[in-house]
């Protein structure tokens, strides 16, 4: 029963996506544009999570190359499209709320990506280790994001309650993501490196961002079905 | 190295539990708030909306009032000393009377006719008189005989009678605009025909006005009734409003459509 629900949880971060995508399949026709970034995303996630997970799952059983374990480099990479994708979405909603700063953030994101990975680490730290200050800015910068679209909500003098619930979902559900993972995402590398223990408990808090995960992915199959493009 | 451990691990899971009960409480408040502001938006909206159809029937009804008042007015004042003046004139003893005397004393009755006819006319499109005794199927049908009997337009009227009064202010509502489209159709196009038509189901009363010639698209409509001149369009307007109903105008090659659709549940 503990193997299934390990094996059943590792796996997540791939089984969890087909719940949006098949909302979206059975709904495309209703599917808002503006949602448009987030099936990108998901189309995206799909693929990068599916290697991630399968280089994981199957290194020891299918005997694969050195380069092909390590799937810390694809991490990096949905950590990038994640937040791009997810700036696109909040940039196309329109709100007239600290609009250059929004706009500017991912770019300002990928400057620090490139001096990160040119100056205050190597390069080949993409595949010797986790990189959390990458992924906490990622998920401070994502949790900035939810926290002005609420903020320009609270400001507005009257509610479109009903017109924007889809997007509500994806926003509330990206929040709990954001929020739950920063910690996990900052001292993820430092747990990891400290000692077997803490390495033991980074293995298994890894759950956490795997269940938190789930809930993101119920959010957005949640936002499809609520989607209407009248 | 092993004294850090304990604090990272602690530190994660304390901040972990506090992001998830602060970002979770944050969401539910906020739901809340926004649920409650809606519902107030809506009740507001709603009392907006009573305010301004109760205005609109005030209005309607006031218009209404004075029109019976100068229809009244018309009859029983203009018109009795019309009536009084051509039994006079009939009095005259023409035999009397030059050849061209008699000639305009020929021509003096029969504009003075026509003058009584006029009025009577005018009287009678004002008062609604005959849409509360014959309702309003009849009624739309006498205006139409008396409005364009002197004008080369075919008008012809199909309308569902089983369509019986089910409420004078409506039926009045809905007579008004009838009568002001017509009216618009005459004045404006150039129009050979005026097909009305009616057709009632249970829950809807819709007529459909068929004319050729150049004709209102609805974002004419649209657009003209918020104009000074466009005076007429608004007393439609309002009277669908009043009505919960719908009015569409549609313009294509072939002619014009007009379409009225009146909520009937609502006025039983």
């Amino acid at each position: 029963m503990d193997k299934l629900l390990e094996k059943l949880l590792g796996w997540s971060e791939v089984w969890a996506l087909l719940i949006p995508l098949t909302i979206f399949f059975l709904r495309r026709k209703h599917i808002s544009n503006l949602l448009k970034p987030v099936v990108i995303y998901l189309w995206i996630a799909l693929a990068l999570n599916s290697i991630a997970d399968f280089s994981w799952q199957f290194q020891r059983t299918l005997n694969l190359p050195q380069w092909a374990r390590n799937n810390l480099p694809v991490y990096v990479v949905h950590s990038i499209a994640r937040l791009l994708l997810f700036s696109w979405f909040f940039n196309r909603l329109k709100q007239p709320f600290l609009v250059n700063i929004k706009k500017l953030a991912p770019v300002l994101f990928l400057i620090f990506v490139v001096i990160y990975f040119s100056f205050i680490k190597s390069f080949k730290s993409l595949y010797g280790e986790f990189n959390s200050p990458l992924h906490a800015t990622e998920a401070a910068l994502l949790l900035f994001y939810c926290l002005q679209y609420y903020w320009f909500l609270l400001k507005q003098e009257e509610t479109h309650f009903s017109r924007t619930r889809s997007v509500d979902w994806i926003v509330a559900g990206l929040t709990i993501y954001v929020a739950v993972n920063f910690f996990i995402f900052l001292f993820y590398d430092a747990l990891m490196k400290t000692s077997e223990r803490s390495w033991n408990f980074a293995y298994h808090i890894w759950d956490v961002h795997n269940i938190s995960y789930i809930v993101l992915c119920c959010f957005i199959a949640k936002a499809f079905y609520d989607s209407d493009t009248s | 190295m092993t004294q850090t451990h304990p604090d990272i691990t602690l530190l994660v899971i304390i901040g972990i539990a506090v992001m998830l009960l602060l970002v979770v409480s944050f969401l539910v408040v906020f739901t809340v708030n926004q649920r409650k502001r809606f519902k107030y938006q809506q009740e507001m909206q709603e009392l907006r909306e009573k305010q301004q159809n109760q205005l609109i029937e005030s209005a309607i009804l006031s218009e209404e009032g004075e029109r019976h008042r100068i229809s009244e007015t018309l009859h029983d004042e203009v018109g009795a000393i019309l009536s009084s003046v051509r039994l006079h004139l009939s009095n005259i003893k023409t035999d009397q009377l030059d050849e061209k005397s008699r000639q305009l004393h020929e021509k003096s009755k029969q504009l003075l006719d026509e003058g009584i006819d006029k009025v009577r006319s005018i009287s009678h499109n004002l008062h609604s008189t005959l849409l509360k005794e014959f309702g309003l199927n009849e009624a739309i049908r006498h205006f139409l005989n008396k409005t364009v009997q002197s004008r080369l337009i075919n008008v012809e009227t199909h309308l569902d009678n089983n369509y019986l009064v089910r409420n004078s202010q409506s039926d009045l509502a809905i007579y008004r605009i009838v009568q002001e489209l017509v009216n618009n159709i005459l004045k404006h196009t150039h129009a050979s025909y005026i097909h009305i038509k009616s057709a009632l189901n249970e829950q809807l009363l819709v007529f459909i006005l068929n004319f050729d010639s150049n004709g209102l698209s609805q974002e004419q409509f649209e657009e003209l009734r918020y104009k000074p001149e466009g005076l007429g369009l608004k007393n439609i307007q309002n009277r669908i409003i009043l009505l919960k109903g719908k009015i569409f105008f549609e313009k294509n090659e072939t002619g014009n459509v007009i379409t009225l659709t009146i909520p009937v549940n609502d006025q039983s």
